[in-house]
């Protein structure tokens, strides 16, 4: 008897939870498909024509482009990082420990603080406004990032593995190659998702470092959709859904893979 | 790899042509585009989101990238007219329009548009005009207001500040505590008491579709109004802004001018800009700019082109001219807004006494003008030379304690070469170059050198302490609800007995999903006083509405429950990742030992997850001690800037008080030196344990 009181309980407490989550979702289907942004979910006509005339307009060019950078981004933080994280993981050379310090810090400045000064470089380099350049703004939040993962994935191979290779005859290098790349390859899958979405889902050095139409991201699209004289919400929440459904879904196929990465990368130091 | 990936991307660069840039939204934003395709064929004209557009002229101007030409509300000329190339010919016949363009004599842009407030009424609630404020009172329909502006915006509370008092400037203070000042927060605060007079807690957006829906008889607006109604020409009707009673007389509104300037960048392409410049204002735009964008031209001469349908929409907009206040340009005004915006919440929303409020923005005020000082080199010289040693000696016990050897030196910089490289170009430099701005106050793309200045101007005011204690309780806080949250969550979804697992699973991550940017602006709306689901049910419920947004407390709830909303679903995976590698035996030997569910809980899951949630609550911390989004989009640091972090004051003074590089840079700075402090303490209770 008990345990049927526990078991309906804990699917009370889901459910409930469930719904709490799902409102603000709905809400925004909701005004996706009426334009009306009153709070009942019931309210509004059904009409096509916010979504119609977003992605008639720039927005559909946006999120072209807004796939490129972040693809870009993504490859950029990947081949970066996953040299360094095997580096990191198994070689033992002095500054290791500086430089897993070092990678730790740049988490802790507020990028605010990066962009006056990448403002700067870009300008240096000639990169200003490009989507290159932004390509390069999103690195340096995906490098780092990347690194901390993958050092956790190579950190979860067993050492016996390497051992083995070493005894026949094989190079630290090819050990990366060979041995230890092929067995990441979830890892920088997984890796590989997060830098994606982090530079997806990225609104203000997006707006700070591009200025021109043709080459704006999806969120800076949809944030110049509102302003303070006026809004087309339904234009917005359309937007706002087609930015996030791709990654839903991306989490529902992968959600079981999700967190390893987080754990293994997390558990050892 | 690089050059080949940079070089793709950017080959579809072609040569420069000139630049535009505005912040226009629909069809004004089309108009525009249309007469600038017009005019000059092969402009490029680029969208700035409206927010961003301040802080992206400031980056562009002071870097010298900025377009050719550029549409803004002339307020921020102060920040600007250093970079822009003068107008000599000057199209506009509106006086209010040129005067507010000038700068010591010089006019620095050529009047575009205008904006200023009227009245506008429901055509059928009050189809005559009226011959008082006071007047609409008895025209409130059931269950809504008599009259409606924004009361948390000082723009839209323009008219009535002017009305009572001439002036919001004595010389360099902000003159809000003198009677006359204070009497139209007195009124506003009254207004909004007496019965449905007037509207509270509306955002524009919302008195717009309120409106629309016959429950409000007139509203405080712009012409960007009539835009947004599709049917304005037979729901809308316009007037000047109508006397009202203010202390037993009546007085006139003057609203804010602001006035849409055609600023034009010096350079080698001024002259071309200029010509595209007086195109645009020209009379030839008349028509499609009043009817389609509802734009109000900064040429009177317009008013006699428009159609018979729009003279009565647009027409009233010129007479109101006629009392607006331009606004001003001062870096004063720029700053005047925050402290404005908060006496305005204040009256609004409180019950105590005003001129305490008026004296407390008066303060902040002073505050936020004041200049950044140097420091006494004495102690520039203490500072750095104790922050090097400290630095260098981390350094030499870092390689003591940890000089590892063994890989070939080749290999290393084979495989960690690049990435080392990579990180110390595009990270440690811009590193080194922010936390050098803190040692810098910059005014207009100059920087000059102040040493500890910063720093003692920030440790040395109270609000400091007070936005860093409101920082560690909005982190500690949110910790503890996406832990207990997250944890508790995992551990029914991994209850054997639960079913359809996989989609409780699924549909609890999707807040995860969506960038916070929009989760935060859902939750603003959410939270509004007015029409926000949370007060819909609250009423639903018998209970009063709350005013999320007019207390700290409340506001800071509604900013941990968004936050709380899209943190929770991490913690939940990391979690449910960990107790999947539980050993489901040893919980079944325990329990055949006799261990109830908490001893289990207690002594067996808690001990296995702690190690893999420990790391993923740090990373949680310091995502929430910066998270940015939240506060500036749920709260938006109401009331009176009370919910703000320090990363959201780091902001501020970066963008929103005149580009103050140093000073953000200071904060930055702390919340550096804090965040490392929480990392050193947490490493030495590591150790201890």
């Amino acid at each position: 008897m008990r345990k049927h009181w526990l078991t309906a309980a804990l699917h009370a407490a889901l459910a409930l939870a469930t719904a709490v989550v799902l409102y603000p979702v709905l809400w925004i289907v909701k005004i996706a498909l009426t334009n009306d942004p009153s709070a009942s979910l019931a309210s509004g006509d059904p009409s096509l024509s916010p979504t119609v005339a977003l992605l008639s307009g720039r927005f559909s060019r946006a999120l072209v482009v807004s796939a490129i950078v972040s693809l870009a981004a993504t490859l950029l933080g990947l081949v970066f990082a996953t040299t360094g994280a095997f580096a990191l993981s198994r070689l033992r050379f002095s500054g290791r420990a500086v430089s897993l310090r070092a990678l730790l810090l740049t988490q802790m400045f507020p990028s605010l603080l990066m962009s006056v000064p990448l403002y700067l470089i870009l300008k240096w380099l000639g990169l200003l406004g490009t989507l290159s350049g932004l390509v390069i703004v999103y690195s340096t939040v995906s490098v780092p990032f990347c690194v901390w993962m993958l050092k956790g994935f190579f950190d979860a191979l067993p050492t016996a593995l390497d051992e083995a290779a070493k005894l026949d005859g094989a190079s630290e290098l090819q050990i990366f190659r060979r041995v230890a790349l092929p067995l990441v390859r979830p890892g920088i899958a997984v890796t590989g998702l997060y830098a994606f979405m982090g530079a997806w889902n990225e609104y203000i050095l997006a707006a700070t470092f591009l200025s021109r139409d043709e080459s704006y991201t999806a969120p800076v699209v949809l944030k110049s959709l509102v302003n303070d004289f006026g809004a087309a919400w339904g234009e917005f929440a359309a937007g706002s859904l087609i930015v996030s459904v791709p990654v839903m879904l991306v989490f529902f196929v992968l959600e079981r893979h999700l967190v390893s990465g987080l754990v293994q990368g997390g558990v050892k130091e | 790899m690089l050059p080949v990936l940079l070089f793709v991307i950017s080959a579809a660069a072609s040569p420069e042509p000139l630049r535009v840039w505005h912040a226009y939204r629909a069809t004004e934003a089309e108009i525009f585009g249309a007469n600038v395709a017009h005019e000059a064929p092969g402009t490029v004209v680029s969208q700035i989101p409206y927010d961003n557009l301040q802080s992206k002229l400031m980056q562009a101007l002071t870097a010298g990238v900025g377009p050719d030409l550029f549409v803004a509300p002339h307020e921020r000329l102060e920040d600007w007219w250093r970079y822009l190339d003068p107008a000599i010919e000057d199209g506009s016949d509106v006086e209010v329009a040129k005067a507010a363009l000038l700068k010591d004599g010089v006019l620095y842009g050529h009047p575009y548009a205008l904006k200023t407030l009227a009245l506008i009424r429901h055509a059928k609630i009050a189809p005559d005009p009226v011959a008082t404020l006071d007047a609409l009172e008895a025209l409130a329909p059931a269950g809504g207001f008599a009259l409606g502006y924004d009361t948390s915006s000082f723009y839209f509370h323009s008219p009535f500040f002017f009305a009572a008092s001439p002036e919001l400037f004595d010389g360099d203070r902000l003159a809000i505590t003198t009677p006359a000042a204070l009497a139209s927060f007195q009124w506003v605060r009254e207004a909004t008491r007496r019965g449905r007079f007037l509207s509270k807690g509306l955002d524009h957006t919302q008195l717009v579709s309120q409106f629309r829906a016959g429950k409000i008889a007139a509203l405080v607006d712009g012409p960007w109004l009539l835009s947004d109604l599709d049917d304005a020409r037979t729901i809308a009707r316009v007037q000047a802004l109508p006397p009202f009673v203010l202390d037993g007389r009546s007085v006139t509104p003057r609203p804010f001018a602001t006035i849409d300037g055609l600023f034009v960048v010096k350079g080698p392409r001024a002259k071309e800009a200029h010509a595209l410049a007086i195109a645009l204002q020209g009379e030839a735009h008349c028509r499609e700019r009043t009817e389609i964008a509802r734009q109000l031209p900064a040429l009177e001469r317009c008013r006699a082109l428009l159609s018979d349908a729009d003279a009565p929409l647009l027409g009233p907009f010129f007479d109101q001219l006629k009392h607006a206040t331009a606004m001003p340009t001062t870096r004063a005004m720029g700053t005047a807004w925050l402290p404005l915006k908060d006496m305005l919440s204040f009256a609004v929303a409180t019950d105590e006494p005003l001129r305490v409020a008026a004296e407390k923005s008066a303060r902040a005020f002073d505050r936020l003008m004041l200049p950044d000082r140097a420091a006494p080199i004495w102690l520039d010289v203490v500072v750095i030379a104790a922050l090097g040693a400290f630095v260098l000696w981390r350094i030499l016990r870092a390689r003591r304690t940890a000089s590892e050897r063994g890989a070939r030196p080749t290999t290393v910089l084979a495989l960690f070469g690049p990435t080392a490289a990579f990180v110390v170009v595009f990270l440690l430099v811009p590193l080194a170059m922010g936390s050098a701005l803190a040692f810098f106050s910059h005014d207009a793309g100059v920087y000059r050198w102040v040493g500890v200045g910063n720093f003692i101007g920030l440790l040395s005011h109270g609000a400091f302490y007070t936005t860093l204690l409101v920082t560690i309780a909005w982190t500690v806080v949110n910790l503890a609800i996406h832990a207990t949250l997250g944890i508790a969550l995992a551990l029914a979804l991994d209850h054997p007995r639960v079913r359809l697992k996989r989609w409780f699973r699924a549909l609890l991550i999707l807040p995860w999903a969506i960038p916070n940017y929009i989760s935060a602006l859902v939750f603003h709306n959410l939270f509004n006083f007015e029409l926000g689901a949370i007060n819909g049910t609250l009423a639903a419920l018998g209970l009063a509405r709350v005013d999320w947004f007019g207390s700290f407390l409340t506001s800071f709830t509604a900013n941990v429950t968004a936050n709380a909303w899209l943190g929770f679903p991490f913690v939940m995976i990391v979690t449910l990742g960990a107790l999947q590698s539980i050993d489901k035996s040893l919980a079944e030997a325990m329990r055949l030992d006799g261990a109830g569910a908490w001893q289990r809980f207690r002594h067996l899951t808690l001990p296995s997850i702690a190690p893999v949630i420990a790391p993923a609550m740090i990373l949680s911390a310091i995502w929430t001690f910066n998270m940015f989004n939240i506060i500036f989009l749920v709260s938006c640091g109401e009331p009176r800037g009370e919910t703000d972090i320090l990363i959201s004051e780091a902001y501020r003074w970066a963008f929103t008080r005149g580009a103050r590089y140093g000073y953000a840079a200071a904060y930055c700075a702390a919340i550096f030196a804090f965040l490392q402090l929480l990392t050193w303490l947490k490493d030495r209770g590591a150790k201890h344990a």
